[in-house]
């Protein structure tokens, strides 16, 4: 959230608040949305997911290191 | 509620958008609006990819390629879609979202992939304004030093909206290819027959075609367009009140897309027959002086001139999408609304990617070539991931409330999204096994 000591603020004015939602407040977009919170067939998948990815890393790194400097 | 400069600047823009809207300016609004889709887009149309079109083109002729470039954009506008869709309602960019809302070991990995991957992408868009220049006698200083000027000149002025409308400024100049391709001169006849038929397909070893075909559905839509769309159309300030128009600057950027990538493809098949399909592409300036010999220094220069263009059009999205996902990972100031002293580690991303990728077209005896076409195998690391996180995050309600993805849209776009995703992921291993010789390599 913007303090007093940023200079870079300015007090409420309903002219800017008129033309942007809420959300769309530098204020409110500090705050992080909350974690989602994953059913048990969501968390497996990512958990594949994060295997998947590890080995496309090892596999994608190795061929663009070999095909750049053969 | 404290407000900033950066809510004043968008307040402003918004302002706008209103007046016209309560006026019924429609088109006036419509030019307010656009912007993000097309940017995404015709970012899309970057030096690889047109030379990529030619490449196509000069090979293969008029046929099969032609077509099945309208669709690759038809499935690109439903994923860019989704992720206009999320920016617009949540506000918030595509890397900040997975970061705050699935953990930061993927917001983190997705940032720094994406960083890696959009390092060599610029280093080919270098590449490709290098070869553009070439053509004129231009040498490659230029390039390096004219690409980052411009990253600089674009975003110093502190607002979206100015880096947005200089983007735009230069991105429809995309639309040389397609005056190359009426240049050209091409047999319209058989352009039509090619449209109508999807034929003839391109003969060849059937494998070869396929990982071809592969690659190219592959690399429709690649990370740093997801990034980039959903926090510009976040950074433009849209609300849900312009989805329809946040639809239509991304179907309208598509469709331009498609029309200037077949011209680059036309364009290219005036070299079919005459060698084309033995020119390397990247390597030597091949296509603008093939181009010359064929069709004449008019169709040449104009194709010399659209390679500048999507260079430094893709230099300028790409390096954008770099800056908003290190700044939001990192939790800082992620906006072209904000004075640059402000907001330097975004700035900063932005010009530190387009300088790294410079210098390396600077280095001597530097694999550019390799480097140039192998870019796009670094992105099938994170474009199944990054999309398969984008349709979690449309189908949140809690984040999308009643804008969150119908049932008729998870069928189209999941199948979209696993289409592009197997096609990636086949182009990955295919090409490791190539590298590991377990394959034999393509021609």
């Amino acid at each position: 959230m913007p303090t007093a000591d940023d200079h870079s603020a300015t007090h409420e004015r309903p002219d800017v608040v008129e033309f942007l939602e809420p959300g769309q407040l530098v204020g409110n977009r500090r705050t992080p949305v909350p974690r989602a919170e994953l059913g048990r067939r969501a968390q497996a998948g990512l958990w594949v997911l994060r295997i998947t990815v590890l080995l496309l890393v090892v596999m994608v790194g190795y061929t663009f290191f070999t095909q750049v400097w053969p | 509620m404290l407000l900033t400069p950066e809510d004043r600047a968008r307040s402003d823009d918004r302002a706008r958008v209103e007046l016209a809207r309560r006026t019924g300016r429609r088109h006036r609004l419509a030019w307010l609006l656009v912007g993000p889709g097309m940017l995404a887009m015709l970012g899309e149309n970057d030096g690889p990819s047109m030379i990529s079109y030619t490449t196509d083109g000069a090979a293969y002729g008029l046929g099969f390629f032609l077509p099945f470039t309208v669709v690759l954009f038809a499935l690109a506008y439903v994923c860019q879609e989704v992720c206009m869709r999320v920016g617009v309602v949540t506000h918030r960019g595509y890397g900040e979202l997975v970061l705050q809302r699935y953990g930061p070991v993927w917001g983190w990995f997705g940032a720094t992939d994406l960083a890696v991957t959009n390092l060599v992408t610029l280093v080919a868009e270098f590449i490709a304004i290098r070869v553009g220049l070439a053509y004129f006698g231009i040498g490659a200083p230029v390039a390096a030093i004219g690409g980052v000027v411009l990253v600089v000149a674009a975003a110093s002025g502190g607002r979206y909206r100015r880096w947005e409308r200089i983007v735009l400024g230069l991105a429809v100049f995309n639309a040389l290819f397609l005056v190359a391709a009426v240049l050209a001169r091409p047999n319209w006849a058989e352009v039509g027959r090619a449209f109508a038929t999807f034929g003839p397909l391109p003969a060849g070893p059937i494998n070869t075609i396929l990982l071809l075909v592969a690659a190219t559905i592959g690399a429709t839509v690649t990370p740093w367009m997801i990034f980039f769309q959903q926090s510009a159309a976040a950074d433009k300030g849209m609300t849900r009140r312009d989805l329809g128009h946040g639809r239509l600057d991304t179907s309208i950027g598509a469709t331009l897309a498609a029309v200037f990538g077949c011209g680059a493809l036309i364009a290219g098949a005036a070299l079919a027959g005459h060698g084309g399909d033995t020119i390397q592409g990247l390597a030597g300036a091949g296509f603008p002086a093939a181009l010359a010999g064929v069709s004449g220094h008019t169709v040449a220069a104009v194709f010399a001139l659209g390679l500048i263009e999507s260079g430094a059009v893709a230099v300028l999205t790409i390096s954008a999408s770099t800056a908003y996902a290190a700044a939001e990972c990192v939790g800082v100031a992620h906006s072209f609304n904000i004075d640059p002293r402000r907001a330097r580690l975004f700035l900063g991303a932005n010009l530190a990617v387009a300088l790294a990728a410079a210098a390396v077209i600077l280095i001597p005896h530097a694999p550019l070539l390799a480097i140039a076409l192998n870019a796009n195998v670094l992105a099938t690391v994170l474009l199944p991931v990054t999309l398969i996180f984008l349709m979690m995050l449309a189908n949140d309600r809690t984040l999308m409330g009643a804008h969150a993805n119908r049932r008729i849209t998870n069928i189209v776009a999941g199948a979209i999204v696993a289409l592009i995703s197997l096609a990636a992921l086949a182009y990955a291993i295919d090409s490791f096994l190539q590298s590991v010789h377990v394959l034999p390599a393509s021609s």
